[in-house]
């Protein structure tokens, strides 16, 4: 990719960062197909950032596909449907992959479900018209956003709706429709714009003309051309640009995102919209398409199921709260050579020792890896190679913060901005003493005494 | 609402779904502790959990890195094998096995794991054979090596802990320790003239130095002074006049007498003697003239037909294997790059200010600048972390090998500018620690 300047603002690219293999190839090809109905789900009352919801169902009521059974505990928090239509067993309890305990309501299916085909054309399929949508306000998109429940498909799951007011102190003008998926092994989003174009592009219109932004880009990388050209003839009849970025991680990071297509610096510990954008996954931006155009909640994501540690590797479109294991079982179960199982991508995705943990809304994926794929170099000291700071996205000196934060050197660590740091991995990935140093920085803003 | 109890019943199966799905079963009589299920058999996989990220580069190990910086010695280690022979044998091996030795010893005595196999002692020991002269005696490799090992590594704390290069550090000790050894034992004497080996000569830079301070007067004046000398002693010995004098030298005097008196003989000795002692002294300094006139061709310094220390000897050899080690990411270009660009400066201001004999390409090719920039300077633990700092870090270390050279009596100046140099790495990575992409973290208000 050259780096000239592009119309839209940025170079396609940004400096340093990493090329993992991609390893798209397990799952790239795959259509999406659904899971069937399991016979019980357990519904986080937390998958979201911010408060935690309030369980409005009573043991042994009947639910509805699509009913409430979580309210929402505040602005910054996002309501829980349920995913099939059943029972209610009660209340319960589970880990998620990020480590928080949380209450969930667990429902078993009773009575006849939407399932298969007609599940999938519920959520994905059908007309998603692009014209016609100025018959909805923006206030009315922002309400039907915050009631569907929807949050960040892309990990994060930040409250969908709170992105979706337009904001006087600092105005929307950009609205970023995040296809990147920059993570290895993860091809979900790859496969909705392939399938579901028209769904995203809908859902980006509506929810530019509730934010007020007044230019809609796409981005997808370059090792994504299948996508990029479905996006395009979605999109550009609609006066949606897709921009075709470099393929290097971690460019689905926001920040980096925002840099590529607009040029734009997000200030550190800050969000997009301190520039002026705000960022949507293509998921959640078809989650919002069918929350105003169809009046549904968010209930079904997709997810990939990949890696050489599990049978076979499907796109399975899910209802939220069915367990790891369901996913895994139907995809030919673990092989013997399975010895991570992580909730979402290589490089960010935390690791889970229990497969009965449920998929929530933010879970884009499910990648099993071998001893052979996690192999890594053994512990040495620091040699000062200074690779680390050839790779990281946001400039920053890995080695130092990661010693200061081992020695517990707090002022040498603020003094080489760990509080700055996006924990995307590059480092890690590319020292050759082994050394971890993502969780050492972790640790290191963790114990780092506030002041 | 019942209340949800803990059970870890389920946590231990794994890969199935079972009737349990979502993690617990809310209906158990609180006084009844759950019982943790007996461990399953194993015939399912058994997976762990770990800290993202979970992939690795793992093409590039600290190991390979040594690996390749001993690759790129090799074109070095054949030159010195073809200039120097045995000696360049003897010399590699008594290092190597030295520095080998004092990391074994050091590493037991501290009760740390062994870590030969790291490969950073063999490095070392490499590096501090090369910067020998092939005449050092076996001792001064064997205490080259502990003191580089000791006092250059394990006492701050072993790899990636300490300040100073360890080769260096352990050269700068012996040089200061065999000091003649180590300043004009570079030529082999053999007082043999048909002696043509390279070890016999002298070293480039050596003579460039003395040529400096200390420049030979053409053969033609040197003829003229000793003549004037010559006279002037003849005429106070035996009353010789001027004419006589000349007509002597010139083997035209003729003398008609009938007695030859000692004092006749005396003064044909002495002016025998004196024609001898002037060719000899014209020999001399056509001699050093020519040595100096070999020491500064160019392609003798660039193909390494010179004398020297074994690795710094041929400015090719250096090249081809700093450019793979630069091209392999294992040494950062900028503090090449940055050397070579401060003596171009300097050297050139020099050669067109002050009108020197040694030109800029002189400063490149001759010495172990190369050596000291391609290989030494640019070892990752002793040089900054970023690339402006490296790029600092080059600059300085070309400026102070230009200075040591053009201002210190030393003829060569990289080894003591790779010490100095490494000191300043702690300053040059505080002085530039890179921004964040997006500005510094903001610092919360101070609250009244």
């Amino acid at each position: 990719m050259t780096a000239t300047r592009t119309a839209l603002g940025g170079t396609g690219s940004f400096a340093r960062g990493i090329h993992p293999p991609e390893r798209k190839h397990f799952a790239e090809d795959a259509h999406i197909e659904v899971l069937p109905t399991p016979d019980q789900i357990a519904l986080p009352l937390l998958q979201h950032i911010g408060a935690p919801c309030e369980m409005v169902v009573k043991k042994k009521q009947e639910v509805a596909l699509g009913e409430m059974v979580g309210k929402a505990g505040g602005f910054v928090s996002s309501p829980v449907h349920a995913s099939l239509a059943g029972k209610v067993v009660g209340p319960s309890s589970a880990t998620l992959p990020n480590g928080r305990r949380v209450r969930t309501v667990v429902i078993k299916a009773e009575g006849p479900q939407l399932a298969g085909q007609a599940l999938l054309a519920d959520v994905l399929g059908g007309d998603w018209p692009t014209d016609g949508l100025a018959q909805y306000g923006p206030k009315q998109i922002a309400d039907a956003v915050c009631d569907a429940g929807i949050v960040g498909q892309g990990g994060a799951a930040f409250p969908t709706h709170v992105k979706l007011i337009p904001n006087e102190q600092s105005p929307i003008d950009t609205i970023l429709i995040n296809g990147c998926e920059c993570e290895p092994y993860l091809t979900a989003d790859h496969r909705l714009m392939v399938e579901a174009p028209g769904a995203v592009v809908a859902g980006a219109l509506l929810a530019a003309r509730a934010n007020g932004a007044e230019r809609i880009i796409v981005a997808i990388e370059d090792n994504k051309p299948d996508a990029i050209a479905s996006m395009r003839r979605a999109a550009e009849p609609a006066g949606v640009q897709v921009a075709e970025l470099h393929t290097k991680y971690p460019m689905g990071g926001e920040r980096q995102t925002v840099l590529a297509v607009t040029g734009r610096t997000v200030p550190t510990t800050g969000i997009p919209l301190a520039v002026g954008v705000v960022v949507m996954n293509v998921g959640t931006s078809a989650a919002v398409a069918r929350a105003v155009l169809r009046a549904k909640p968010l209930t079904h994501r997709v997810v990939t199921v990949t890696g050489a540690g599990v049978g076979e590797h499907k796109n399975l479109l899910v209802p939220i709260g069915a367990s790891y294991a369901r996913l895994i079982a139907y995809c030919g179960g673990l092989l013997p050579n399975a010895a991570r199982v992580v909730a979402g991508g290589p490089m960010m995705g935390f690791t889970i020792g229990d497969l009965n943990t449920p998929v929530t809304k933010g879970t884009s994926g499910v990648t099993v890896l071998t001893d052979r794929d996690v192999a890594r170099a053994a512990e040495t000291n620091c040699v000062r190679c200074g690779r680390c700071v050839d790779v990281c996205p946001l400039n920053l000196v890995p080695t130092k913060m990661a010693l200061a934060a081992r020695n517990e050197d707090w002022a040498l660590a603020r003094r080489y901005h760990i509080q700055a740091c996006m924990e995307c991995g590059c480092c890690a990935y590319t020292c050759p003493g082994g050394l971890p140093l993502v969780q050492l920085i972790r640790v290191g803003k963790a114990k780092m005494p506030r002041d | 609402m019942a209340e949800d109890q803990e059970h870890d019943a389920e946590a231990t199966r794994q890969g199935e779904p079972g009737p349990g799905e979502g993690a617990t079963t809310p209906e158990h009589a609180p006084d009844a502790p759950p019982k943790p299920a007996p461990p399953e058999p194993l015939l399912e996989p058994t997976i762990h959990v770990a800290p993202s990220p979970h992939l690795s580069d793992q093409a590039f190990t600290t190991r390979r890195m040594m690996t390749d910086v001993l690759i790129g010695l090799a074109p070095l280690l054949v030159v010195a094998l073809v200039a120097f022979g045995w000696y360049a044998v003897v010399q590699v091996g008594i290092c190597v096995l030295s520095c080998l030795a004092a990391e074994a010893v050091f590493t037991f005595a501290r009760r740390k794991p062994f870590s030969l196999c790291d490969g950073s002692a063999a490095v070392t020991g490499v590096i501090l054979a090369f910067s020998l002269p092939g005449t050092a005696h076996w001792y001064v490799g064997v205490i080259g090596g502990f003191v580089a090992i000791g006092l250059g590594k394990i006492v701050f704390g072993g790899l990636g802990m300490n300040i100073f290069n360890p080769a260096m550090v352990g050269r700068a000790f012996v040089m200061m320790a065999f000091v003649k050894a180590m300043s004009t034992g570079y030529v082999l004497p053999t007082g043999n003239p048909d002696d043509f080996r390279l070890i016999t000569q002298a070293t480039p830079m050596g003579v460039m130095k003395r040529e400096k301070s200390n420049p030979t007067p053409s053969p033609e004046k040197i003829r003229a002074d000793a003549i004037e000398a010559g006279a002037g002693k003849l005429a106070k010995d035996f009353g010789m006049t001027r004419a006589e004098f000349d007509k002597r030298l010139a083997g035209t005097y003729t003398e008609i007498r009938r007695i030859v008196t000692p004092a006749d003989i005396a003064a044909r000795d002495a002016v025998a003697q004196l024609k001898a002692s002037i060719a000899q002294k014209v020999a001399d300094a056509q001699r050093k003239r020519d040595a100096h006139k070999e020491a500064l061709d160019l392609w003798r310094l660039f193909i390494g037909n010179t004398n020297g220390s074994l690795g710094e000897i041929s400015a090719l050899a250096c090249l081809v294997g700093g450019i793979f080690l630069c091209v392999r990411r294992t040494a950062a270009w900028q503090i090449p790059a940055g050397a070579v660009a401060a003596v171009v400066v300097i050297a050139g201001l020099n050669d067109i200010l002050a009108g020197a004999d040694m030109t800029v390409l002189h400063h490149l090719l001759g010495g172990a600048f190369l050596f000291g920039a391609l290989f030494i300077a640019t070892d990752p633990v002793t040089s900054p972390l970023t690339p402006k700092g490296r790029a600092i870090f080059g600059v300085l270390f070309g400026a102070l090998v230009m200075l040591l050279r053009n201002l210190s009596a030393y003829p060569e100046g990289v080894m003591f500018a790779i010490l100095l140099v490494n000191a300043f790495t702690p300053l040059i990575n505080r002085w530039t620690i890179p921004t964040p992409v997006g500005g510094p973290v903001p610092q919360p208000e101070k609250k009244q």
